[in-house]
């Protein structure tokens, strides 16, 4: 039923099946760059799982198909940073370094969150092992789909943890100056990760100064998680930073944190947000923030970006996140713009293609979105 | 830029002639005073694109003047006496703020107390209003304001039946809660999270209160009869003392040592005592007489099963707040007339109770004709939420106008503030929230809270 849905709001309900290869013009009421900017009455040319051109006055190719859907075409969302999905939390008690362990081995296709991902608009989610060792292992790339998820990076970014859920009572270190001290005698590993980037976890200033400091040594570009009372140390990181904040818990809308956000958006840093675990996990969870920090800042383009560009780049994946030449057909149709709470996800493309989403409400419809 | 300096505003022709008229007489004066001094320093005239005064009800343009505080002007062309107030031009929707229906926003020291007196008052607990009283308490405050909210219910967030009394409050010129609007009697059911059955018996003892109280009532108001009967005993006593006196001489006279053996003393009457005062059982016959409401936390079906049966039983003015399943006896609160307070912040459900999210449940109140004021839910935190939720309610197929009106109108109404809150027009407060778009769900638009004891900060 979901699947015929979608697809009558796509408007490929009456049209025979699209030929291999065969380019698609999608037509929309607006479609949102990838700076943030609503084209309105715009267009989107696909060819399979590639966006070719976009804009108001986009070439229509010979052999295209035209569809002409109803609603705002945006970049399904990004999770820059999340342990669900995973089938166990992707990290190994016995050993003190896990550099080459992959959280993409750990990859649950039955986990519940990519039926949830899809029908919160989510197109991509960055997959890390647990940060439980100051060489955690691999993060992952994995998009939600219709017939589970599909591994876009396997090895997407190493992880270094500098944070106290590195601390390990039986193997050690015990506490911050020990991992520090280990990491000041490893650091040389980070030279062999210059072409990925690393993404350092931390829960002080004190392990951002020290990671900075390796950083500049080693010359590698570094990507912050920040973890525990972020807003009380986060202020340690230079302007222009990448990082990674958690998004809201369901049903809390916290002071600090939301000052923190005003804090460090101000400084000029680049934010993604993640879901972390699968505790903080919601649908809905990674727009909710994004509509809060909308507000808190005054600024709905960091805001977007904070969910689709700037935590795909965090994730390390050039192609997800955004509408542009070049870049994945990861396409969602909301009933208006991402950012307004009374949206709602028409139709997601994943990839080029069609995918059910959960069941829409009843009266889906008799919404915009129906084909003409 | 949403926001410019307007050009002078169209004035009808009769008032254009007076003008010229008035030239000279301005001109003699122009040396002797500034020309910007008849409004207050926080005068501010909007011109908007449209108006939202209350749910169905919008007027495009529209010109408001806000000053002292207060709206002095809401209507579809400027005000004729505010020339010298600072004008703006928004170019968007101005509206009302909110009414959060249930908020923590109290002083750390009262959100903490261990206090158990059940009497206790939250208006009697607030800091004044003045810059620095409690830094804390306006910090949050402040954060209330910031997303659109000016008037809030404070209770205490006692985990028990027994809460004490909350109130209505604004939020004041110093960020810091006012106490207005009216004040309920609080209570919880099936709060405690205990297994041994005694949460189910919450709703007893909230009828066995009422009973209690009235009981006390009794013994006060049967009093006066009672001291009327003692007057009366009294004159009795005194006959009989004096009966007794004389009998008691005529023996002794007689040397009847026999007879006065026999002889009695009447005891004196005892003197009714009035009962004890109890605070509480007062308080709670204030609310069962109707000058107090009845706000009681109730979720599961049970309780609220039983609450409304006491409430039909003592004819209470009863607002239910929580009502995680009250979508589940919506036909009858709504026959009841009971209105719910929804909390949008922490209102989950179990996961297997599939179907029932707080879309579906608001939706079902309100189809039903039930009342629902959305809150953020007594954390003290979560009014920022309040907007988001409201616009997933929309989302998820409710009634846009409802929804404005669960965060508008109805709030300010249980409260107690219709007069002042929840919608536009002359004498209101002034705290407006001004938005771009389709409505102030909208986060990719420009919104900005204009706050009216505050004036117009760019």
């Amino acid at each position: 039923m979901s699947v015929l849905l979608l697809s009558l709001a796509l408007g490929l309900g009456a049209a025979p099946p699209q030929a291999p290869g065969q380019p698609l013009v999608l037509q929309a009421d607006g479609v949102l760059t990838a700076d943030g900017t609503l084209l309105e009455d715009a267009s989107v040319l696909l060819r399979e799982d590639l966006v070719l051109a976009v804009g108001t006055s986009v070439p229509v190719p010979r052999n295209a198909r035209t569809r002409r859907v109803h609603g705002i075409l945006a970049p399904g969302l990004v999770d820059a940073f999340s342990q669900a999905g995973l089938a166990d939390a992707a990290v190994e008690p016995a050993r003190r370094r896990t550099p080459e362990l992959r959280a993409a081995d750990s990859l649950d296709p039955d986990a519940e969150l990519w039926e949830q991902a899809l029908a919160a608009g989510v197109g991509a989610v960055h997959l890390t092992p647990r940060p439980a060792r100051l060489f955690s292992g691999w993060t992952a790339l994995a998009r939600p789909g219709a017939g589970g998820p599909v591994l876009l990076r396997p090895r997407a970014r190493p992880v270094v943890s500098l944070g106290s859920l590195a601390f390990d009572r039986v193997l050690g270190p015990t506490a911050l100056a020990g991992l520090l001290d280990d990491f000041e005698r490893e650091a040389g590993a980070l030279a062999a990760w210059r072409e990925t980037g690393v993404l350092v976890v931390v829960d002080s200033a004190e392990a951002i100064q020290a990671a900075l400091a390796r950083a500049r040594e080693q010359d590698v570009e570094l990507a912050f998680v920040c973890l525990g009372d972020w807003p009380g140390y986060a202020g340690a990181l230079p302007a222009g930073s990448r990082v990674c904040l958690p998004v809201l818990e369901p049903g809390a809308w916290p002071a600090r944190q939301i000052e923190g956000w005003r804090l460090l958006h101000g400084r000029g840093l680049r934010i993604a947000f993640g879901t972390f675990g699968s505790r903080a996990w919601a649908p809905g969870a990674l727009r909710d923030t994004a509509l809060a920090f909308s507000r808190a800042t005054g600024d709905p383009a960091a805001a977007l970006a904070a969910v689709t560009t700037e935590a795909a780049a965090f994730a390390g994946s050039p192609r997800a996140g955004a509408i542009a030449p070049g870049r994945r057909a990861d396409l969602v149709l909301w009933t208006a713009h991402p950012l307004d709470a009374s949206a709602r996800v028409q139709a997601v493309l994943s990839g080029g293609r069609s995918v059910p989403v959960a069941p829409p409400p009843a009266d889906l419809l008799e919404m915009p979105g129906e084909p003409e | 830029m949403q926001i410019r300096q307007p050009a002078v505003p169209r004035a009808p022709r009769l008032r254009a002639a007076a003008s010229l008229l008035a030239v000279p007489v301005l001109l003699a004066f122009a040396g002797a005073r500034p020309l910007r001094a008849q409004e207050g320093p926080g005068a501010v005239l909007i011109e908007a694109d449209a108006a939202w005064i209350e749910p169905g009800s919008v007027i495009e343009p529209a010109w408001i003047l806000v000053r002292d505080g207060r709206q002095v002007w809401v209507g579809r062309r400027p005000p004729q006496e505010a020339r010298n107030a600072r004008r703006v031009r928004w170019e968007g929707t101005v509206a009302p703020a909110l009414v959060d229906a249930w908020s923590g926003l109290l002083p750390a020291d009262l959100a903490a107390a261990r206090d158990s007196r059940p009497y206790l008052a939250v208006r009697d607990a607030l800091p004044a209003d003045l810059p620095g009283a409690d830094p804390e308490l306006a910090a949050r405050a402040r954060a209330q304001r910031a997303a659109g909210v000016s008037a809030v219910w404070l209770g205490l967030p006692r985990s028990g039946l027994h809460r004490g009394r909350g109130t209505a409050a604004v939020l004041g010129a110093a960020d810091l809660p006012v106490a207005a609007g009216r004040e309920a009697l609080e209570f919880q059911l099936g709060g405690r999270s205990d297994v041994s059955g005694k949460r189910l018996a919450d709703a007893e003892r909230f009828a066995a209160l009422l009973e209690q109280a009235l009981d006390y009532r009794d013994q006060r108001e049967e009093l006066p009869e009672k001291l009327e009967k003692y007057a009366q005993d009294l004159e009795d006593w005194k006959k009989k003392l004096e009966e007794y006196a004389g009998r008691k001489k005529e023996l002794e006279e007689k040397g009847d040592s026999e007879g006065l053996k026999k002889l009695k003393e009447p005891q004196r009457p005892a003197r009714p005592q009035p009962p004890a005062r109890n605070p509480w059982f007062e308080q709670v016959l204030r609310g069962l007489d109707g000058e107090l409401a009845f706000r009681v936390e109730a979720n599961d079906l049970y309780d609220l099963r039983r609450l409304l049966e006491i409430r039909e039983e003592h004819d209470l003015e009863l607002v239910v707040v929580g009502g995680r399943e009250a979508d589940l006896l919506a036909e009858e609160l709504a026959e009841a007339e009971v209105p719910v307070v929804l909390p949008v912040a922490a209102n989950a459900l179990p996961p297997a109770q599939e179907g029932r999210s707080l879309v579906e449940r608001y939706r079902r109140l309100v189809e039903a004709g039930v009342e629902v004021a959305l809150a953020s839910g007594g954390s003290g935190t979560g009014a920022g939420l309040l907007l988001i939720r409201a616009g997933e309610l929309v989302a998820g197929g409710a009634d846009p106008e409802a929804v404005w009106a669960s965060l508008t109108t109805i709030p300010a109404r249980l409260l107690g503030l219709e007069e002042g809150h929840g919608r536009l027009g002359r004498g209101r407060a002034g705290d407006l929230l001004l938005f771009q778009g389709r409505s102030p769900f909208d986060a990719s638009r420009p919104f900005r809270v204009h706050t009216a004891t505050q004036g117009w900060k760019p």
